[in-house]
């Protein structure tokens, strides 16, 4: 059908790859083609030096290319994502495998677009695309002049919901918001000049005229929840309002004394066996009685290894401890049912088919409601298996249930169903529960204390009411009248309290945004001999006003505790590799970073490390937060020992085996590498210390070779 | 707080873990290194990073951000030249780092080149900023805020650069009168400008700055100023750091003299002596 040329985007690059080896068989150009792209190709690699003309991707590359066949993505080599680029455009390549970078910038639009996945991964969750990435990608489809229209291919892998799928079709794009924020260095060329006042720029900032925007509707919304606020009334306010405070002193004593049951040293042992009877809360919403079926321990700290000194213990101690979750059956009404009903029969077929489904969360199911119960609804309710965490855990009984072994098949789990009811029913002034002291064995003297309290309180509150009930009209003699009225004043609290929350937000929106941490930057800043008490910048602000490429208050620390003072420039280099990698290797999580490296690189590493630790404490003790591990980790040696053979003079393929990333990233490190490394040559001289200055300098013209540093074909 | 003062050719330290700064060299004995001064002055210690700071020398290095006076020396195309100091290294002013008047932000034309003596000519005072350093030393100024540009109707002194320190805030008040700390040593001296902050627009300000210059100055203006320069020059002479405090303490001890006999040497040390102390 004439579909081409054709660009499939990926959300991977190993998945691009993946996708154009597939195709080797293919060939979609012919002999005149061929040779153009041939010749193309030749003039363009004119410029490596022949050791790079060697390189797998180079080599590997062109049979592709010359079936009109092409990878891009960022870990290409830069001079390959030129040619690709370039022959794109001139439309030898029919078909290309990209990632999503290929979808910004550069005008090369196509006649087809194929997605070949609707999730993607953004380091957090694998969520569904966004509107304003699918306007992005999509909107490479169709070239003006030469297509009527372009089409869009959206493979869809797997179950999605007709109103997930008309958001991403129909939405609106990104919208644009200020990420302004204000960098030490940004800071320091600030306080350099006399006068200028860092509080003008902020106040004058985009991101500060979005939030200000905001603040009138703010205050609206506030404003509407006072207003319902005062419209409940309430009789005997003051009588109401004692025991309101009362009863939620009880809860919050009640909470934290199941807190401490919930205590895996305590409870642990009676989820071992399947069927314990719990009762079960998702924030904030009660489930009610559950069964449970399993419960599995997931260790979620890394196993550290045996390395790294004073840093890996330290890191150790630092790590998580183990966590629980269990998995129970409940009783609960998918929260699709929830929204419009439209069509009888759409609604049928889904109440049949829910059944199907075994696994039910908090995001997609609702507790059960009183109505639905006892109502024709009933069908609606199903018991599915959650997995939670140990506190969600409201109560635990002695009541252990027979549940199978396989819940998956809806029978085995609508009998567990009518098993709890059953229980239920059994017991109409309670389901037994398993004492604290005697069965759990809680030992916490804390307990004993907040036991006492609940205790208290509740005698409190007993009287709170015998001593009213004589008083005639009172409201609190009738129970049913009383808990009317409690309810109506938990609601206008709420209000009130809501609408406190929406004017504290709007008021901290019209105050500078990052202006507190302006001032506690100004106090690292200070702490750390950038500048003196009175503000006026110093030796050391004045070397960290130069560097920008990386972490300046870092480097400053490096260069004026003479880290380089005993290293070879080729160390020196190898070492400032850490501030410019960023990429992580998902699989190496739980290796340690330092395995394999030899010792004239792992010392200088941990110093370092050492190094920016005390930095991390001096950021801390000016009450910003920063987590040290994190900030530690962040520097990775992953590319250290390939950047000390590259500025041996190894070749770019010897020192591409070094290191497990793709080409491009290294290529990308390097370069950053460079600049930063010119940065502190430059920083050097205005300090005096012309050694520093020449083993950088000698350092920059050893990474600056070949392949890393060859010119761009566009220019 | 003590300062470590040395003479060209001292030992400042031995041994390794030290970085060698500004004004020092490392000599290399047969089995240790030894860190010595190369000019005199105070030695100053950032972590690992000792240098020796010049206290005596007339000469201005200058860094980016300093508020410096400086007297326009010649015209060139398309910038000027601008003298410092006593060396013979002057300072670069380049058209497209002055302000032009009416505040009009715009590509210098080739008008603006020819014109260039209407906005300074040769042996004008002007005040400037440092924009940068360049590799040789070569100071760039600019004077793109309305707070530099030319000096008029006032009294200029020199003091040495190395009595004149980084502040946060060069421009002070004693009284009525204005001081303008230039980091080169060269102090201006004039009658307080009105407020400058309450005019809004440009043009309102360059018309009170217009309006001062062409008001004469007042005879008693005139010996306050006098006083001032005197207060300076006593600070200078006795060596001591020149700051905004220091000068009001003088001016007002040195009431009880006449202004002219504020610089012989036996009044010098009696108004000096008690800061000294």
């Amino acid at each position: 059908r004439n579909l081409n040329p054709v660009i499939i985007f990926s959300f991977s690059k190993k998945d691009c790859e993946k996708y154009a080896l597939d195709l080797h068989r293919e060939d979609y150009t012919d002999d005149v083609e061929k040779d153009l792209i041939a010749q193309v190709y030749t003039n363009a690699i004119e410029s490596l030096s022949d050791d790079d003309r060697t390189l797998p991707q180079v080599v590997a590359l062109l049979p592709l290319l010359k079936r009109g066949i092409g990878i891009h993505h960022g870990g290409l080599l830069p001079i390959l994502k030129e040619i690709v680029e370039i022959l794109f455009s001139e439309g030898l390549i029919k078909c290309l495998f990209a990632t999503e970078t290929f979808s910004i910038g550069i005008n090369m639009p196509a006649k087809t677009v194929v997605f070949t996945n609707t999730r993607k991964w953004d380091g957090k969750d694998f969520r569904w695309v966004t509107s304003g990435e699918y306007i992005q990608m999509s909107g490479r489809a169709g070239r003006r002049g030469k297509d009527d229209r372009g089409i869009v291919i959206q493979m869809v892998d797997e179950k999605m919901e007709p109103a997930v799928c008309k958001g991403i079709l129909y939405g609106d794009p990104d919208p644009l918001n200020s990420s302004y924020k204000i960098s030490y260095n940004m800071l320091l060329n600030m306080m350099r000049v006399e006068d200028v006042d860092p509080e003008y720029l902020l106040r004058s900032s985009f991101h500060q005229f979005q939030r200000e925007k905001e603040v009138p509707g703010l205050l609206l919304q506030a404003k509407e929840m006072e207003e319902k606020a005062a419209q409940i009334e309430i009789e005997d306010a003051e009588l109401v309002s004692t025991y309101y405070q009362m009863d939620q002193q009880l809860v919050v004593t009640r909470n934290k004394l199941m807190a401490i049951c919930r205590q895996p040293q305590y409870i642990l042992k009676f989820l071992q066996r399947s069927g314990r009877f719990l009762d079960i809360t998702i924030d904030g919403d009660s489930y009610g009685w559950g069964a449970l079926v399993s419960c599995n321990n997931t260790n979620s700290s890394g196993v550290g290894g045996n390395s790294g000194g004073a840093a890996g213990k330290l890191a150790q101690a630092a790590k998580k401890q183990q966590t629980y979750t269990l998995d129970v059956l409940l009783f609960c009404v998918d929260r699709h049912f929830d929204k419009k009903k439209d069509d009888d029969d759409v609604q049928k077929e889904d109440v049949q088919n829910q059944s199907m489904l075994w696994r039910g969360s908090h995001e997609h199911c609702r507790p059960v409601r009183q109505e639905e119960e006892n109502g024709g609804d009933s069908k609606l309710i199903s018991m599915r298996l959650f997995t939670i965490s140990l506190d969600c855990v409201d109560r635990i009984s002695a009541v252990v249930l027979y549940v199978p072994k396989d819940v998956h098949p809806p029978e085995a789990r609508k009998n567990v169903g009518i098993a709890v009811k059953e229980v239920q029913k059994r017991f109409p002034d309670g389901v037994p529960l398993l004492d604290p002291i005697k069965d759990l064995c809680v030992k916490d003297p804390e307990y004993q204390l907040l036991l006492a309290r609940a205790t208290e309180l509740t005698t409190r509150m007993a009287h709170h009411i015998e001593s009213h009930k004589d008083s005639s009209s009172s409201v609190l003699a009738d129970e049913d009248e009383r808990t009317k009225q409690i309810q109506l004043y938990q609601r206008k609290e709420e209000y009130l309290k809501g609408a406190k929350l929406i004017r504290a937000e709007a008021h901290s929106y019209e105050t500078i945004v990052m202006k507190d941490t302006m001032k506690q930057m100004k106090r690292v800043l200070k702490k750390l001999g950038h500048v003196d008490a009175h503000g006026v910048i110093q030796t050391k602000g004045r070397t960290a006003c130069e560097i920008n490429t990386a972490d300046e208050l870092l480097v400053v620390e490096l260069m004026f505790t003479g880290i380089f003072a005993d290293l070879t420039s080729e160390q020196c280099v190898a070492l400032l590799s850490v501030l410019t990698f960023d990429e992580r290797n998902k699989k190496d999580e739980n290796d340690d970073p330092l395995k394999g490296l030899k010792g004239y690189l792992t010392i200088p590493y941990i110093k370092l490390q050492d190094v920016a630790r005390s930095v991390c404490h001096a950021i801390q003790a000016c009450k910003i937060e920063l987590d040290e591990d994190e900030y530690v980790e962040k520097f990775n040696p992953g590319m250290m020992e390939a950047v000390f053979a590259w500025s041996k003079g190894a070749k770019f393929v010897d020192v591409q085996k070094l290191t497990d990333t793709f080409e491009g990233s290294t290529i990308r490190t390097l370069r950053r590498l460079e600049e930063l490394v010119r940065q502190i040559a430059n920083a050097s001289k205005a300090i005096g210390n012309a050694e520093l200055q020449a083993k950088m300098e000698k350092g920059s013209e050893l990474l600056k070779r070949d392949i890393v540093f060859c010119s761009s074909l566009y220019l | 707080m003590t300062t470590h003062l040395v003479v060209p050719g001292q030992v400042i330290a031995e041994g390794d873990g030290f970085l060698r700064g500004h004004g020092t060299y490392v000599e290399i004995l047969e089995n240790s290194e030894r860190l010595v001064a190369s000019v005199a002055g105070r030695v100053e210690r950032v972590n690992k990073l000792v240098s020796v700071i010049p206290v005596a020398s007339s000469l201005y290095r200058g860094h980016v951000g300093d508020l410096i006076v400086g007297r326009i020396l010649e015209v060139q195309t398309n910038r000027w030249k601008v003298q410092i100091s006593d060396s013979h290294r002057s300072a670069q002013l380049p058209l497209s780092g002055v302000h032009l008047p009416g505040g009009v932000q715009r590509v210098r034309t080739q008008q603006d080149s020819r014109e260039m003596r209407q906005l300074f000519h040769e042996g004008d005072l002007v005040s400037a900023e440092v924009h940068n350093v360049q590799s040789d030393g070569t100071l760039a100024l600019h004077t793109r805020s309305l707070r530099y540009g030319k000096l008029e109707n006032g009294c200029l002194i020199i003091v040495p650069p190395a009595l004149v320190a980084k502040r946060k805030n060069h421009f002070c008040e004693i009284g009525n009168i204005s001081l303008l700390l230039g980091t080169n040593g060269y102090i201006w001296i004039q009658r307080a400008l009105p407020n400058l902050e309450d005019a809004q627009l440009a043009e309102h300000k360059e018309k009170l700055k217009k309006e001062h210059t062409e008001t004469p100055v007042l005879p008693d203006e005139r010996e306050k100023i006098a006083r001032i320069r005197n207060s300076i020059e006593c600070l200078a002479k006795v060596h001591l750091m020149v700051t905004p405090e220091r000068i009001e303490q003088v001016f007002k001890i040195s009431q009880s003299l006449r202004t002219e006999e504020i610089l012989f040497p036996d009044n010098i040390i009696k108004l000096t002596r008690s800061i000294l102390r």
